[in-house]
C-alpha cells in the first residue's frame, strides 16, 4: 500500500515538474517587473539593467506607416545577428509599453511575426540583446487611426 | 481556447503559423472592463529543445497569431505548443509537420 501511495505521490511530482517547465529560467522569468513598467525605459532599465541602446541596422522592425485599426497591427521582428540572445517590442504609447519579448534559442530563425494592439500614435522600438550584452534599437512610428487597447 | 496550427517543412526550415483562441484581455489598465487575462508564455518544442519561446502580454492581439521558422527540422515529426496565461489557465498541443 505504501509503496503505491509513494509512487502517486511521484506522479503527482512529475506532473507539477511537467507544469512548471514552461517557464524555464530567462532574463523575462526573472524580472516580471519589466512588464509592469509605465514607460518604455522603465521597461529597459527593469530587464537588461540599462537604456544604453545602439542605433544601427542589426535590428528590425517591419509596420505598417499607418494602423487603421488599433487592435491589431501586424508586426514582423528580426535581427541580422547570429548570436543575438533575446528581442523585445516596446510599444511607447501603450499604459504597459513592453509588450512583448523573446527568447532566441539555437535553430530558431530570429524572425517573428504577430499582431499587437496599440493605444494611440506613437513609436514602436525593437530591441537585440547581441551576445555580448549590448542593446540594439529599431525605431518606427505608426500613425493609429482608432486606439485600440480596450477588452 | 483552442490552437490551430499549420507547420511545413521545406528543405530542413519548418515554417509555423499558430492561431490560439484566447482574449488576451488587458483589464482596466488598457481601458477595458474585468480583469486581465492574457497569455505570458507561449513555447514550442521540437525533439525536446525549445524552439520558440515567447513572453506575451495583453498588447498581443486578441486570438494571437504567430508566425515563426527554425531549422533542422523532418516532416512527419511532431511539434508541441504549449501556453500559460496569468490565470494559471494553459493549453498544449501537438502538431505533425507536413
Amino acid at each position: 500500500m505504501k509503496r503505491r501511495k509513494f509512487i502517486g505521490l511521484g506522479f503527482a511530482t512529475m506532473a507539477v515538474t511537467a507544469l512548471q517547465s514552461v517557464s524555464s529560467a530567462s532574463i523575462f522569468s526573472e524580472h516580471p517587473k519589466a512588464f509592469m513598467a509605465k514607460t518604455g525605459d522603465e521597461a529597459l532599465k527593469d530587464a537588461y539593467g540599462t537604456t544604453d541602446v545602439m542605433k544601427d541596422d542589426k535590428a528590425m522592425l517591419k509596420l505598417p506607416d499607418i494602423a487603421e485599426n488599433g487592435g491589431a497591427v501586424p508586426v514582423t521582428v528580426s535581427t541580422s545577428l547570429n548570436n543575438a540572445k533575446n528581442m523585445s517590442l516596446i510599444i511607447d504609447g501603450n499604459p504597459r509599453p513592453l509588450a512583448a519579448s523573446w527568447e532566441l534559442t539555437e535553430g530558431t530563425i530570429p524572425k517573428f511575426s504577430t499582431r499587437i494592439k496599440m493605444r494611440k500614435t506613437g513609436n514602436v522600438r525593437l530591441i537585440v540583446e547581441d551576445a555580448n550584452g549590448k542593446l540594439h534599437e529599431a525605431v518606427k512610428q505608426v500613425k493609429v487611426t482608432v486606439g485600440g487597447c480596450g477588452g | 481556447m483552442g490552437i490551430k496550427a499549420i507547420a511545413k517543412v521545406k528543405k530542413d526550415i519548418a515554417t509555423v503559423k499558430l492561431l490560439v483562441k484566447h482574449p488576451m484581455a488587458s483589464g482596466k489598465i488598457g481601458g477595458g472592463k474585468g480583469d486581465p487575462k492574457y497569455i505570458n508564455h507561449l513555447t514550442v518544442k521540437y525533439g525536446g529543445r525549445v524552439v520558440y519561446d515567447m513572453y506575451p502580454t495583453s498588447a498581443i492581439s486578441k486570438n494571437p497569431y504567430i508566425k515563426f521558422a527554425f531549422k533542422g527540422a523532418k516532416k512527419g515529426d511532431k511539434i508541441t505548443v504549449e501556453w500559460k496565461d496569468n490565470t494559471g489557465a494553459g493549453e498544449k498541443k501537438d502538431i505533425k509537420l507536413k
